[in-house]
């Protein structure tokens, strides 16, 4: 049986990451020298994640918030596995739903199904689970007919929702939702709110970026603002999510003054 | 932080998986247990192989009709080239550059398309975990679909011109088998080099057509006896080179000289393994270079 129930489901320690990004022409070298030598120092690179730490105990939900290009994505793809460390690590104790943003990764020519059974397999899920949840998936996502459509079809709106209902169906310990609230109206807000409250009700623990300060701020039960890579606040996600909201407001006036 | 687990509902126990990421360097995992986790993945390769598939020929008149067409109207174009360039043609001229083209075209879909793989599937691999050796061989498998109905189509043809039959014939299996191994070693070679340089992008189209043009698929091998001994030499390093000069002998009725398989299955050994570590000691670094 389980031994270590007490410890966290995510545990991350002095973690940070970055992009090698190719620029300019002279990066064909850098490319070849990074593969022989593995520098990090030929690529452009642009720094994501500096020196996070933080504890996600099991059972709770963690907002995320921060401006675009904070690194809000990127520490749910290190969570997930997707993005290997450069400096610290990160444990995680449970399933975890390693199927983030089904949205941005897929491929429009696809239909809506398609997708699915693409996305779940390469997972590791089997056929038949697939068959057992993708019905189940289109219901709640309210595709309707348009989960045999090519995805190129699809409002911004569905595809978020698509996206969000795939992650929850996957019945994974730990979830990873990234900008899940964005899409969608405000029935299907209410709509993930309630699925999300009954994933936490079974003890489940979600990890959940959002812009959506209101509904973090009804979800969560402790929060993290990232701001350029580095963990600005962390606590309780009502003084969290305030002091954000104090910044950005700043950050607007200044924007303004700026004319 | 305190635990606020004390939600309602039944609380289900966690199971006892746990995932450690540190650092990476470019340390091989568990190579037994990555291949395990490559044929768990089976009916995703062959998903993937039809989802590629599908969109090339998607809205065409004649669909898939077109993966005969393709290599046929290729076929036909490198014939008329070297007719006229070499002056004479012939029933047996017309089926070597058919069959050299049909089964050259199997290698180039692999480097091709599997040596961009990754990028083609930027999505997923940026918003999944799974071995991605799957994507690049998937799109083999592809490839080996889209061989079957021409080898179809050679056999027909071979038959209708009056081909050489010979006992040679058996030894296809084999090498092909030959020829699989070393596409797939080569093409994990290139997938990796195109995540970390991205010219090898553009480079690709170049480098098969060259290495179409220095393996024995649409002239003769023997025609390169000619060449000085140290050109000849070098062509024939070329990994496809005995093995395509083995492909001849056979659909001409021949047997394939012990020495060139010898040298395939030399080839078809080490380029696999080869590509196979490359490839998995840094497939944890690719989603860092694919924005």
């Amino acid at each position: 049986m389980n031994t270590n129930v007490d410890l966290p489901a995510i545990e991350v320690e002095n973690l940070s990451t970055s992009y090698h990004v190719h620029l300019d022409a002279g990066s064909t070298w850098g490319g070849i020298y990074d593969l022989i030598h593995r520098s990090p120092d030929s690529d452009r690179i642009v720094p994501a994640l500096r020196n996070i730490s933080f504890e996600v105990p099991r059972g709770s939900v963690l907002g995320v918030i921060g401006r675009n290009g904070a690194g809000k994505s990127t520490l749910l793809r290190c969570i997930a596995g997707v993005l290997p460390p450069e400096t610290g690590r990160v444990v995680v104790r449970g399933r975890i739903s390693s199927l983030l943003s089904i949205g941005v990764g897929m491929n429009g020519s696809l239909t809506g199904r398609e997708n699915i059974r693409l996305g779940g397999l390469a997972i590791g899920l089997t056929q038949r689970v697939l068959d057992d949840i993708t019905d189940e998936i289109a219901h709640f996502a309210q595709l309707g007919e348009y989960v045999d459509f090519p995805v190129n079809t699809y409002s911004s709106g569905m595809k978020a929702r698509l996206g969000f209902a795939v992650v929850a169906h996957l019945d994974p310990e730990i979830l990873l939702i990234d900008e899940a609230l964005a899409g969608g109206d405000s029935k299907f807000q209410e709509k993930v709110a309630k699925k999300m409250a009954e994933i936490c009700g079974s003890g489940r623990t979600i990890v959940l970026v959002s812009h959506g300060l209101a509904a973090l701020r009804s979800m969560a039960t402790t929060a993290i603002w990232l701001h350029q890579g580095q963990i600005e606040e962390q606590g309780d996600p009502d003084d969290v999510v305030s002091s954000y909201m104090r910044f950005a407001r700043i950050q607007s006036l200044g924007s303004e003054l700026d004319f | 932080m305190t635990d606020l687990a004390s939600g309602a509902g039944h609380q289900r126990p966690y199971s006892d998986v746990e995932y450690v990421f540190e650092p990476h360097d470019h340390s091989l995992p568990d190579i037994r247990a990555y291949i395990r986790d490559v044929w768990d993945r089976r009916a995703f390769m062959v998903a993937n192989a039809k989802a590629e598939a599908k969109s090339p020929y998607a809205g065409t008149v004649l669909g898939e009709a077109w993966q005969v067409l393709d290599p046929l109207f290729q076929a036909m174009i490198y014939m008329f080239l070297f007719t006229a360039i070499r002056g004479k043609g012939g029933s047996g001229y017309f089926l070597m550059v058919v069959s050299g083209v049909f089964l050259f075209n199997f290698t180039m879909v692999g480097l091709g398309r599997g040596g961009r793989a990754i990028q083609r599937s930027k999505g997923l691999v940026l918003n999944s975990t799974f071995p991605l050796a799957t994507l690049p061989l998937s799109l083999l498998y592809g490839g080996f679909l889209e061989l079957l109905p021409t080898l179809g189509v050679y056999a027909v043809l071979h038959l209708l011109f009056g081909g050489a039959i010979g006992a040679g014939l058996f030894t296809l299996p084999l090498l092909f088998i030959l020829q699989v191994a070393i596409t797939i070693g080569l093409m994990l070679i290139f997938a990796t080099l195109t995540v970390y340089v991205r010219d090898m992008s553009n480079l690709l189209d170049y480098i098969l057509r060259i290495l179409m043009f220095i393996t024995p698929v649409i002239y003769p091998a023997a025609q390169l006896q000619q060449l000085p001994g140290i050109l000849n030499a070098v062509l024939h390093l070329n990994p496809l080179f005995t093995l395509f000069t083995s492909y001849q002998t056979v659909f001409s009725g021949g047997t394939p000289q012990a020495t060139d398989i010898v040298q395939s299955m030399m080839w078809a050994m080490i380029l696999p393994v080869l590509g196979f570590r490359f490839f998995v000691s840094r497939e944890r670094g690719f989603a860092l270079r694919l924005q």
